[in-house]
Protein backbone atom coordinates (compact mmCIF):
# COMPACT_ATOMS: atom_id res chain seq x y z
CA UNK A 1 0.00 0.00 0.00
CA UNK A 2 0.83 3.86 -0.79
CA UNK A 3 1.50 5.47 1.92
CA UNK A 4 -0.89 8.54 1.53
CA UNK A 5 -1.44 9.31 4.69
CA UNK A 6 1.83 10.78 5.82
CA UNK A 7 2.27 14.01 6.27
CA UNK A 8 3.42 15.74 2.96
CA UNK A 9 5.78 17.85 5.01
CA UNK A 10 8.18 15.13 5.53
CA UNK A 11 8.05 13.99 1.64
CA UNK A 12 11.08 17.17 1.05
CA UNK A 13 13.80 16.05 3.90
CA UNK A 14 13.99 12.58 2.84
CA UNK A 15 14.31 13.53 -1.08
CA UNK A 16 16.93 16.36 0.30
CA UNK A 17 19.45 13.43 1.59
CA UNK A 18 19.24 11.63 -1.90
CA UNK A 19 21.78 13.89 -4.18
CA UNK A 20 18.83 14.56 -6.42
CA UNK A 21 16.46 16.93 -4.14
CA UNK A 22 15.43 18.82 -7.42
CA UNK A 23 11.85 16.96 -7.46
CA UNK A 24 8.99 18.84 -6.51
CA UNK A 25 7.30 18.26 -3.77
CA UNK A 26 4.92 16.16 -3.04
CA UNK A 27 1.72 16.65 -5.15
CA UNK A 28 0.19 13.11 -3.65
CA UNK A 29 -3.74 13.27 -2.98
CA UNK A 30 -4.93 12.70 0.27
CA UNK A 31 -8.43 11.45 0.35
CA UNK A 32 -8.93 10.61 3.94
CA UNK A 33 -8.17 14.66 4.74
CA UNK A 34 -11.02 15.07 2.18
CA UNK A 35 -13.29 12.68 4.17
CA UNK A 36 -12.29 13.74 7.36
CA UNK A 37 -13.40 17.41 6.29
CA UNK A 38 -16.84 16.25 4.98
CA UNK A 39 -17.59 14.16 8.26
CA UNK A 40 -16.80 17.55 10.17
CA UNK A 41 -18.76 19.93 8.07
CA UNK A 42 -22.06 17.22 8.22
CA UNK A 43 -21.21 16.71 12.02
CA UNK A 44 -21.31 20.79 12.61
CA UNK A 45 -24.20 21.45 10.58
CA UNK A 46 -26.40 18.64 12.79
CA UNK A 47 -25.06 20.16 15.43
CA UNK A 48 -26.50 23.36 14.72
CA UNK A 49 -29.75 22.00 13.75
CA UNK A 50 -30.19 19.59 17.18
CA UNK A 51 -29.56 22.86 18.66
CA UNK A 52 -31.98 25.46 17.16
CA UNK A 53 -34.11 22.00 17.44
CA UNK A 54 -33.44 21.66 21.53
CA UNK A 55 -34.20 25.87 21.76
CA UNK A 56 -37.47 25.52 20.22
CA UNK A 57 -38.38 22.24 22.51
CA UNK A 58 -37.41 24.05 25.88
CA UNK A 59 -38.67 27.10 24.80
CA UNK A 60 -42.28 25.76 24.24
CA UNK A 61 -42.39 23.38 27.00
CA UNK A 62 -41.57 26.07 29.97
CA UNK A 63 -43.33 28.69 28.45
CA UNK A 64 -40.14 30.57 28.52
CA UNK A 65 -40.50 32.41 24.92
CA UNK A 66 -40.02 35.54 27.01
CA UNK A 67 -36.92 34.83 28.50
CA UNK A 68 -35.10 32.90 25.59
CA UNK A 69 -37.81 33.40 22.68
CA UNK A 70 -37.71 30.70 20.20
CA UNK A 71 -36.43 29.84 16.69
CA UNK A 72 -39.76 30.34 14.99
CA UNK A 73 -40.36 33.74 16.83
CA UNK A 74 -36.92 34.97 15.40
CA UNK A 75 -37.98 34.08 12.10
CA UNK A 76 -40.89 35.83 12.25
CA UNK A 77 -39.50 39.24 13.79
CA UNK A 78 -36.96 39.07 10.87
CA UNK A 79 -39.38 38.15 8.09
CA UNK A 80 -41.46 41.70 9.80
CA UNK A 81 -38.41 43.64 9.74
CA UNK A 82 -37.68 42.60 5.87
CA UNK A 83 -40.70 43.52 5.20
CA UNK A 84 -41.55 46.97 6.79
CA UNK A 85 -37.95 47.65 5.58
CA UNK A 86 -36.17 48.02 9.26
CA UNK A 87 -33.57 45.23 8.13
CA UNK A 88 -32.52 46.83 5.39
CA UNK A 89 -31.70 50.33 6.97
CA UNK A 90 -30.15 48.89 10.25
CA UNK A 91 -27.71 46.17 8.32
CA UNK A 92 -27.18 48.60 6.28
CA UNK A 93 -26.20 51.75 8.87
CA UNK A 94 -24.61 49.55 11.02
CA UNK A 95 -22.23 47.95 8.06
CA UNK A 96 -21.62 51.64 7.12
CA UNK A 97 -20.46 52.32 10.69
CA UNK A 98 -17.97 49.28 10.46
CA UNK A 99 -16.75 49.58 7.74
CA UNK A 100 -15.63 53.06 7.41
CA UNK A 101 -14.53 52.35 11.22
CA UNK A 102 -12.54 49.19 10.04
CA UNK A 103 -10.83 51.37 7.31
CA UNK A 104 -9.81 54.25 8.80
CA UNK A 105 -8.52 52.61 12.41
CA UNK A 106 -6.75 49.64 9.95
CA UNK A 107 -5.00 52.24 8.11
CA UNK A 108 -3.67 54.86 10.97
CA UNK A 109 -2.81 51.74 12.84
CA UNK A 110 -0.98 50.03 10.40
CA UNK A 111 1.20 53.23 9.47
CA UNK A 112 1.84 54.12 12.82
CA UNK A 113 2.18 51.07 14.24
CA UNK A 114 5.01 50.51 11.32
CA UNK A 115 6.61 54.46 12.48
CA UNK A 116 6.64 53.77 15.80
CA UNK A 117 7.92 50.91 15.11
CA UNK A 118 11.20 51.17 13.13
CA UNK A 119 11.77 54.24 15.28
CA UNK A 120 13.75 52.69 17.69
CA UNK A 121 14.15 56.39 20.04
CA UNK A 122 10.37 56.57 19.93
CA UNK A 123 9.21 53.65 20.31
CA UNK A 124 10.95 52.51 23.60
CA UNK A 125 9.88 56.05 24.87
CA UNK A 126 5.86 55.26 23.75
CA UNK A 127 6.48 51.60 25.04
CA UNK A 128 5.08 51.88 28.54
CA UNK A 129 2.10 54.32 27.68
CA UNK A 130 1.30 51.75 24.31
CA UNK A 131 1.00 48.98 26.66
CA UNK A 132 -0.90 50.41 29.40
CA UNK A 133 -3.34 51.87 26.83
CA UNK A 134 -4.02 48.61 25.22
CA UNK A 135 -4.87 47.21 28.65
CA UNK A 136 -7.64 50.02 28.88
CA UNK A 137 -11.45 48.80 28.21
CA UNK A 138 -11.95 51.51 24.69
CA UNK A 139 -15.70 50.36 24.94
CA UNK A 140 -14.88 52.81 28.20
CA UNK A 141 -13.99 55.93 25.55
CA UNK A 142 -17.20 55.80 23.95
CA UNK A 143 -19.20 58.02 26.09
CA UNK A 144 -16.72 60.37 25.53
CA UNK A 145 -16.95 60.31 22.02
CA UNK A 146 -20.61 60.81 21.96
CA UNK A 147 -19.73 63.91 24.71
CA UNK A 148 -17.03 65.35 21.62
CA UNK A 149 -18.71 64.15 18.43
CA UNK A 150 -22.59 63.95 19.25
CA UNK A 151 -24.82 61.51 18.62
CA UNK A 152 -24.75 60.78 14.67
CA UNK A 153 -22.66 58.50 12.61
CA UNK A 154 -19.31 60.35 13.26
CA UNK A 155 -19.40 58.47 16.65
CA UNK A 156 -19.91 54.72 16.04
CA UNK A 157 -17.41 54.86 12.96
CA UNK A 158 -15.19 56.57 15.71
CA UNK A 159 -15.76 54.03 17.76
CA UNK A 160 -15.06 51.15 15.95
CA UNK A 161 -12.35 52.83 14.58
CA UNK A 162 -10.81 53.20 17.68
CA UNK A 163 -11.01 49.33 18.71
CA UNK A 164 -9.39 48.78 15.14
CA UNK A 165 -6.76 51.09 15.35
CA UNK A 166 -4.77 49.96 18.35
CA UNK A 167 -5.52 46.20 17.50
CA UNK A 168 -3.62 46.97 14.07
CA UNK A 169 -1.60 49.50 15.77
CA UNK A 170 -0.40 46.96 18.02
CA UNK A 171 -0.02 44.10 16.11
CA UNK A 172 2.12 46.18 13.31
CA UNK A 173 4.01 47.57 16.07
CA UNK A 174 4.83 44.58 17.51
CA UNK A 175 6.07 43.28 14.15
CA UNK A 176 7.97 45.94 12.67
CA UNK A 177 10.26 45.41 15.66
CA UNK A 178 10.97 42.00 15.66
CA UNK A 179 12.66 42.75 12.02
CA UNK A 180 15.51 40.47 11.18
CA UNK A 181 18.51 43.17 11.21
CA UNK A 182 20.66 40.23 10.44
CA UNK A 183 18.92 40.02 6.95
CA UNK A 184 18.71 43.85 6.85
CA UNK A 185 22.19 43.61 6.74
CA UNK A 186 22.41 41.34 4.39
CA UNK A 187 20.98 42.36 2.08
CA UNK A 188 23.06 45.52 2.10
CA UNK A 189 25.77 43.56 1.65
CA UNK A 190 23.90 42.25 -1.79
CA UNK A 191 23.49 45.68 -2.70
CA UNK A 192 20.60 47.00 -1.56
CA UNK A 193 20.27 51.14 -0.54
CA UNK A 194 17.99 51.72 2.25
CA UNK A 195 14.98 52.29 0.22
CA UNK A 196 15.50 49.01 -1.25
CA UNK A 197 15.56 47.79 2.25
CA UNK A 198 12.41 48.90 3.26
CA UNK A 199 10.62 48.36 0.09
CA UNK A 200 11.84 44.95 -0.53
CA UNK A 201 12.06 43.58 3.23
CA UNK A 202 10.57 45.48 5.74
CA UNK A 203 7.32 46.34 4.59
CA UNK A 204 6.22 42.67 3.29
CA UNK A 205 7.57 41.44 6.66
CA UNK A 206 5.49 43.79 8.62
CA UNK A 207 2.85 43.80 6.28
CA UNK A 208 2.46 40.05 7.48
CA UNK A 209 2.40 41.11 10.97
CA UNK A 210 -0.25 43.61 10.39
CA UNK A 211 -2.37 40.94 8.79
CA UNK A 212 -2.96 39.32 11.62
CA UNK A 213 -3.92 42.54 13.17
CA UNK A 214 -6.37 43.08 10.47
CA UNK A 215 -7.93 39.81 10.94
CA UNK A 216 -8.50 40.20 14.76
CA UNK A 217 -9.62 43.48 14.32
CA UNK A 218 -12.33 43.12 11.79
CA UNK A 219 -15.11 41.64 14.22
CA UNK A 220 -14.18 44.56 16.70
CA UNK A 221 -15.40 47.29 14.03
CA UNK A 222 -18.90 45.50 14.26
CA UNK A 223 -18.84 45.76 18.16
CA UNK A 224 -16.92 49.67 17.89
CA UNK A 225 -20.13 50.00 15.93
CA UNK A 226 -23.46 48.14 17.65
CA UNK A 227 -21.77 50.16 21.23
CA UNK A 228 -21.47 52.98 19.54
CA UNK A 229 -25.57 52.91 18.78
CA UNK A 230 -25.87 51.47 22.06
CA UNK A 231 -25.31 54.63 23.40
CA UNK A 232 -27.08 56.93 21.65
CA UNK A 233 -28.53 56.18 17.69
CA UNK A 234 -31.91 56.33 16.48
CA UNK A 235 -31.21 53.79 13.79
CA UNK A 236 -29.02 50.23 13.24
CA UNK A 237 -28.74 46.64 14.35
CA UNK A 238 -27.68 47.98 18.18
CA UNK A 239 -30.28 50.32 18.54
CA UNK A 240 -32.59 48.07 17.32
CA UNK A 241 -31.13 45.31 19.72
CA UNK A 242 -31.57 47.84 22.48
CA UNK A 243 -35.08 49.15 21.67
CA UNK A 244 -36.08 45.37 21.78
CA UNK A 245 -34.81 45.12 24.99
CA UNK A 246 -36.26 48.03 25.92
CA UNK A 247 -39.70 46.73 25.34
CA UNK A 248 -39.26 43.15 26.59
CA UNK A 249 -38.91 41.94 22.86
CA UNK A 250 -36.50 38.96 23.31
CA UNK A 251 -37.49 38.01 19.92
CA UNK A 252 -36.33 41.00 18.50
CA UNK A 253 -33.03 40.99 20.43
CA UNK A 254 -32.10 37.51 19.15
CA UNK A 255 -32.64 38.42 15.38
CA UNK A 256 -30.33 41.33 15.94
CA UNK A 257 -27.72 39.02 17.38
CA UNK A 258 -28.52 36.37 13.95
CA UNK A 259 -28.60 39.88 11.90
CA UNK A 260 -24.77 40.41 13.63
CA UNK A 261 -23.73 36.86 13.55
CA UNK A 262 -24.34 36.69 9.32
CA UNK A 263 -23.08 40.10 9.19
CA UNK A 264 -19.62 39.22 10.95
CA UNK A 265 -18.86 35.61 8.75
CA UNK A 266 -19.35 37.31 5.76
CA UNK A 267 -16.33 40.10 6.37
CA UNK A 268 -14.55 37.20 7.50
CA UNK A 269 -15.24 35.02 4.36
CA UNK A 270 -14.61 38.04 2.24
CA UNK A 271 -11.15 38.90 4.80
CA UNK A 272 -10.08 35.34 4.01
CA UNK A 273 -9.95 35.73 0.41
CA UNK A 274 -8.44 38.89 0.71
CA UNK A 275 -5.73 37.16 2.79
CA UNK A 276 -5.03 34.22 0.82
CA UNK A 277 -4.32 36.23 -2.31
CA UNK A 278 -1.86 37.64 -0.35
CA UNK A 279 -0.15 34.97 1.61
CA UNK A 280 0.15 32.88 -1.00
CA UNK A 281 3.46 31.28 -0.05
CA UNK A 282 2.54 30.61 3.65
CA UNK A 283 2.10 26.80 4.13
CA UNK A 284 -1.51 26.74 4.77
CA UNK A 285 -2.48 27.89 1.63
CA UNK A 286 0.39 25.96 -0.06
CA UNK A 287 -1.47 23.13 1.08
CA UNK A 288 -4.99 24.26 -0.11
CA UNK A 289 -3.51 24.98 -3.49
CA UNK A 290 -2.57 21.09 -3.76
CA UNK A 291 -6.15 19.91 -2.88
CA UNK A 292 -7.76 21.98 -5.16
CA UNK A 293 -5.09 21.24 -7.88
CA UNK A 294 -6.54 17.59 -7.53
CA UNK A 295 -10.09 17.87 -7.83
CA UNK B 1 42.48 39.90 -11.86
CA UNK B 2 45.23 38.63 -13.88
CA UNK B 3 48.20 40.19 -12.52
CA UNK B 4 46.93 38.96 -9.29
CA UNK B 5 46.70 35.66 -9.86
CA UNK B 6 50.05 35.59 -11.73
CA UNK B 7 52.21 36.83 -8.77
CA UNK B 8 52.86 35.04 -6.06
CA UNK B 9 52.97 37.90 -3.63
CA UNK B 10 49.78 39.08 -4.86
CA UNK B 11 47.47 41.69 -2.65
CA UNK B 12 46.36 39.91 0.14
CA UNK B 13 42.05 40.20 -0.45
CA UNK B 14 41.56 41.22 3.19
CA UNK B 15 44.10 42.01 6.12
CA UNK B 16 43.15 42.82 9.45
CA UNK B 17 46.03 44.99 10.57
CA UNK B 18 45.87 45.24 15.00
CA UNK B 19 41.92 44.67 15.04
CA UNK B 20 40.42 45.21 18.35
CA UNK B 21 36.79 44.75 19.05
CA UNK B 22 35.39 45.60 22.79
CA UNK B 23 31.18 45.77 23.13
CA UNK B 24 30.40 48.28 25.51
CA UNK B 25 27.47 47.29 26.74
CA UNK B 26 28.85 43.88 27.69
CA UNK B 27 32.25 45.34 28.66
CA UNK B 28 33.72 41.79 26.46
CA UNK B 29 36.62 42.36 24.93
CA UNK B 30 36.25 40.22 22.21
CA UNK B 31 39.38 40.64 19.96
CA UNK B 32 42.49 41.93 20.93
CA UNK B 33 45.19 43.01 18.31
CA UNK B 34 44.85 40.61 15.64
CA UNK B 35 47.10 40.78 12.14
CA UNK B 36 45.78 38.18 9.59
CA UNK B 37 45.64 38.43 5.82
CA UNK B 38 43.45 36.53 3.42
CA UNK B 39 45.04 35.73 -0.13
CA UNK B 40 43.35 35.45 -2.96
CA UNK B 41 41.53 31.96 -3.63
CA UNK B 42 42.22 30.29 -0.50
CA UNK B 43 40.16 28.60 1.63
CA UNK B 44 40.67 29.80 5.49
CA UNK B 45 38.68 28.60 8.41
CA UNK B 46 38.36 29.90 11.49
CA UNK B 47 38.35 27.67 15.33
CA UNK B 48 38.13 28.82 18.32
CA UNK B 49 35.35 28.45 21.32
CA UNK B 50 32.39 29.96 22.03
CA UNK B 51 32.16 33.72 22.60
CA UNK B 52 36.11 34.14 21.28
CA UNK B 53 34.73 37.06 18.25
CA UNK B 54 35.06 34.41 15.45
CA UNK B 55 31.58 36.13 13.93
CA UNK B 56 33.33 39.48 14.78
CA UNK B 57 36.01 38.80 12.44
CA UNK B 58 33.81 38.10 9.40
CA UNK B 59 31.18 41.00 9.96
CA UNK B 60 33.93 43.35 10.24
CA UNK B 61 35.42 42.39 6.91
CA UNK B 62 31.85 42.63 5.93
CA UNK B 63 31.53 45.79 6.75
CA UNK B 64 28.66 45.61 9.53
CA UNK B 65 31.13 45.81 12.79
CA UNK B 66 33.78 48.62 13.11
CA UNK B 67 36.68 47.54 14.89
CA UNK B 68 37.73 49.41 18.31
CA UNK B 69 41.10 49.40 17.07
CA UNK B 70 43.07 48.85 14.25
CA UNK B 71 41.26 48.35 10.44
CA UNK B 72 40.73 46.16 8.18
CA UNK B 73 41.50 46.24 4.31
CA UNK B 74 39.74 44.83 1.38
CA UNK B 75 42.26 44.62 -1.10
CA UNK B 76 44.26 47.63 0.33
CA UNK B 77 41.15 49.32 1.09
CA UNK B 78 39.92 50.32 4.31
CA UNK B 79 36.30 48.59 5.02
CA UNK B 80 33.74 51.44 6.35
CA UNK B 81 30.63 50.44 5.53
CA UNK B 82 29.04 47.39 3.56
CA UNK B 83 31.44 45.48 1.82
CA UNK B 84 29.52 44.59 -1.57
CA UNK B 85 31.96 42.63 -2.70
CA UNK B 86 31.15 39.85 -0.11
CA UNK B 87 28.62 37.06 0.33
CA UNK B 88 27.67 36.13 3.58
CA UNK B 89 26.33 33.05 4.90
CA UNK B 90 25.06 32.01 8.01
CA UNK B 91 23.26 29.08 9.90
CA UNK B 92 20.26 30.97 9.34
CA UNK B 93 19.38 31.01 5.95
CA UNK B 94 17.10 34.63 6.15
CA UNK B 95 15.17 33.14 2.92
CA UNK B 96 12.09 35.74 2.05
CA UNK B 97 9.54 33.16 2.83
CA UNK B 98 6.89 35.35 0.86
CA UNK B 99 9.24 35.24 -2.72
CA UNK B 100 9.61 31.89 -4.29
CA UNK B 101 12.68 30.25 -4.73
CA UNK B 102 13.66 31.95 -8.08
CA UNK B 103 12.73 35.47 -6.63
CA UNK B 104 14.84 34.67 -3.12
CA UNK B 105 17.86 34.00 -5.37
CA UNK B 106 17.16 36.99 -7.64
CA UNK B 107 17.05 39.53 -5.52
CA UNK B 108 20.96 39.89 -5.19
CA UNK B 109 20.43 40.95 -8.55
CA UNK B 110 17.68 43.06 -8.66
CA UNK B 111 19.62 45.40 -6.23
CA UNK B 112 21.84 45.64 -8.36
CA UNK B 113 20.13 46.61 -11.44
CA UNK B 114 20.78 43.50 -13.41
CA UNK B 115 18.60 43.13 -16.82
CA UNK B 116 15.41 40.93 -16.01
CA UNK B 117 16.50 38.23 -19.15
CA UNK B 118 20.03 37.94 -18.13
CA UNK B 119 19.05 37.72 -14.11
CA UNK B 120 16.80 34.97 -15.24
CA UNK B 121 18.99 32.92 -16.75
CA UNK B 122 21.59 33.19 -14.44
CA UNK B 123 19.23 32.61 -11.39
CA UNK B 124 18.34 29.49 -13.30
CA UNK B 125 22.61 28.56 -13.94
CA UNK B 126 22.82 28.94 -9.78
CA UNK B 127 20.13 26.54 -8.92
CA UNK B 128 21.56 24.06 -11.17
CA UNK B 129 25.09 24.76 -9.52
CA UNK B 130 23.55 23.82 -5.92
CA UNK B 131 21.41 20.79 -7.39
CA UNK B 132 17.73 22.98 -7.20
CA UNK B 133 17.41 23.46 -11.12
CA UNK B 134 13.55 22.73 -10.95
CA UNK B 135 12.64 24.37 -7.53
CA UNK B 136 12.06 27.53 -9.35
CA UNK B 137 8.79 28.33 -8.55
CA UNK B 138 8.47 26.84 -5.05
CA UNK B 139 8.45 29.00 -1.78
CA UNK B 140 10.76 28.33 0.87
CA UNK B 141 8.29 27.02 3.09
CA UNK B 142 7.97 23.76 1.33
CA UNK B 143 11.62 22.97 1.95
CA UNK B 144 13.60 21.32 3.97
CA UNK B 145 16.53 22.61 6.29
CA UNK B 146 19.08 21.40 3.83
CA UNK B 147 16.91 22.51 0.87
CA UNK B 148 16.83 26.02 2.14
CA UNK B 149 20.37 26.28 3.02
CA UNK B 150 21.06 25.26 -1.01
CA UNK B 151 18.93 28.44 -2.10
CA UNK B 152 20.65 30.64 0.44
CA UNK B 153 24.05 29.43 -1.31
CA UNK B 154 22.43 30.17 -4.68
CA UNK B 155 21.54 33.76 -3.80
CA UNK B 156 25.23 34.25 -2.89
CA UNK B 157 26.48 32.67 -5.75
CA UNK B 158 24.36 34.71 -8.59
CA UNK B 159 26.03 37.88 -7.92
CA UNK B 160 29.69 35.90 -8.20
CA UNK B 161 31.24 38.35 -4.67
CA UNK B 162 34.97 37.74 -4.69
CA UNK B 163 35.14 36.80 -1.01
CA UNK B 164 32.55 34.19 0.77
CA UNK B 165 32.37 34.75 4.43
CA UNK B 166 30.77 31.37 5.85
CA UNK B 167 29.40 31.62 9.71
CA UNK B 168 28.32 28.00 11.17
CA UNK B 169 26.73 28.06 7.76
CA UNK B 170 25.97 24.05 8.23
CA UNK B 171 25.50 24.57 12.37
CA UNK B 172 21.47 23.96 12.13
CA UNK B 173 21.68 21.06 9.64
CA UNK B 174 21.72 17.23 11.23
CA UNK B 175 25.06 15.61 11.12
CA UNK B 176 24.43 13.58 8.06
CA UNK B 177 22.70 16.41 6.33
CA UNK B 178 26.21 18.31 7.05
CA UNK B 179 28.48 16.00 5.83
CA UNK B 180 26.64 16.36 2.67
CA UNK B 181 27.13 19.91 2.64
CA UNK B 182 30.75 19.82 2.90
CA UNK B 183 30.84 17.76 -0.02
CA UNK B 184 28.62 20.12 -1.61
CA UNK B 185 30.37 23.04 -1.02
CA UNK B 186 33.92 21.55 -2.04
CA UNK B 187 32.12 20.71 -5.32
CA UNK B 188 30.66 24.36 -5.44
CA UNK B 189 33.62 26.11 -4.83
CA UNK B 190 35.56 24.09 -7.91
CA UNK B 191 32.88 25.92 -10.29
CA UNK B 192 32.88 29.37 -9.23
CA UNK B 193 36.16 29.57 -7.46
CA UNK B 194 37.09 32.83 -4.95
CA UNK B 195 38.13 33.15 -1.83
CA UNK B 196 36.28 31.26 1.21
CA UNK B 197 36.66 32.68 5.41
CA UNK B 198 35.02 30.08 7.40
CA UNK B 199 33.83 30.28 10.87
CA UNK B 200 33.21 26.47 12.57
CA UNK B 201 33.62 25.16 16.06
CA UNK B 202 33.64 21.91 14.16
CA UNK B 203 37.35 20.96 13.79
CA UNK B 204 36.71 18.07 11.20
CA UNK B 205 34.42 20.51 8.81
CA UNK B 206 37.61 23.05 9.15
CA UNK B 207 40.25 20.40 8.43
CA UNK B 208 38.18 18.84 5.51
CA UNK B 209 37.19 22.00 4.01
CA UNK B 210 40.26 24.38 4.35
CA UNK B 211 43.69 25.16 3.15
CA UNK B 212 44.57 27.12 6.53
CA UNK B 213 43.44 26.91 9.97
CA UNK B 214 43.18 29.84 12.18
CA UNK B 215 42.98 29.04 16.24
CA UNK B 216 41.57 31.67 17.79
CA UNK B 217 41.72 31.89 22.07
CA UNK B 218 38.98 32.44 24.20
CA UNK B 219 37.99 35.73 25.67
CA UNK B 220 39.61 37.71 24.40
CA UNK B 221 40.31 36.70 21.35
CA UNK B 222 43.78 36.45 19.43
CA UNK B 223 45.24 34.04 16.93
CA UNK B 224 47.28 30.98 18.74
CA UNK B 225 48.38 29.32 15.93
CA UNK B 226 47.99 29.20 12.11
CA UNK B 227 48.14 25.59 10.34
CA UNK B 228 48.70 25.29 6.86
CA UNK B 229 46.63 21.84 5.89
CA UNK B 230 48.12 19.76 3.39
CA UNK B 231 46.41 16.74 2.54
CA UNK B 232 46.05 15.00 -0.40
CA UNK B 233 42.69 16.29 -1.89
CA UNK B 234 41.20 14.54 -5.36
CA UNK B 235 38.26 15.56 -7.45
CA UNK B 236 35.80 13.27 -6.23
CA UNK B 237 36.91 13.28 -2.43
CA UNK B 238 34.89 11.82 0.18
CA UNK B 239 34.43 14.00 3.48
CA UNK B 240 34.25 10.97 5.40
CA UNK B 241 36.29 8.63 3.72
CA UNK B 242 38.76 11.56 3.56
CA UNK B 243 38.48 12.23 7.55
CA UNK B 244 39.46 8.92 8.44
CA UNK B 245 43.07 9.11 7.16
CA UNK B 246 45.74 8.95 9.76
CA UNK B 247 46.83 12.53 8.10
CA UNK B 248 43.38 14.01 8.81
CA UNK B 249 43.31 12.76 12.42
CA UNK B 250 46.23 14.10 13.32
CA UNK B 251 45.68 17.58 12.01
CA UNK B 252 41.99 17.79 14.38
CA UNK B 253 44.16 15.91 16.99
CA UNK B 254 46.60 19.24 17.14
CA UNK B 255 43.96 21.46 17.00
CA UNK B 256 42.11 20.07 19.82
CA UNK B 257 45.04 19.98 21.47
CA UNK B 258 45.17 23.77 21.13
CA UNK B 259 41.71 24.96 22.04
CA UNK B 260 40.91 26.89 24.88
CA UNK B 261 38.27 24.57 27.29
CA UNK B 262 36.20 26.16 29.26
CA UNK B 263 37.03 25.64 33.25
CA UNK B 264 34.96 23.70 34.16
CA UNK B 265 35.79 20.94 31.32
CA UNK B 266 38.89 19.83 33.41
CA UNK B 267 37.18 19.80 36.16
CA UNK B 268 33.92 17.32 35.60
CA UNK B 269 34.15 14.59 38.98
CA UNK B 270 34.53 11.69 37.78
CA UNK B 271 31.97 8.31 38.98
Amino acid sequence: MVDINSPSDTAPLSSALSSGDDRKPSRRIQPMRRRGAFKLNASRLILIVVLVVLWQIISDAGHLSLYMSSPTSVLSKLTTWFNNGTLGTAVGVTLEESVIGYVIGSAVGAVVGFVLGRIEFVGKLLDPIVLALYAVPKIALAPLFVLWLGIGITTKISVAALLVYFLVFYNTYAGTKQIDERLCDQARLMGANNWEVMSKLVIPQAASWCFVGLRIALPYSLTGAVVGEFISSTEGIGYEINNATATFDTAGVFAGVVLLTVIALVLNMILDVVEKRMSRWSPESLRADEERAMT
Amino acid sequence: MSEEAAAGNAQPVLTYEGVSKSFRSSGVTALDRVDLEVAEGEFLAIVGPSGCGKSTLLNMAAGTLVPSTGRVRYRGEIVDGPNTNVGYLTQHDTLLNWRTVHKNVRLPLEFRKMDKAKAKEKVQEVLRTVGLPKMSHVYPTQLSGGMRQRVAIARTLVYEPSVYLLDEPFGALDAQLRVIMQQELLRIRKVTGGTFVLVTHDLNEAVALANRVVVVSAQPGRIKKIFDIDLPRQDDDDVVVMSSSSAFRNYVEELWALMDKPPSFEAVPRG
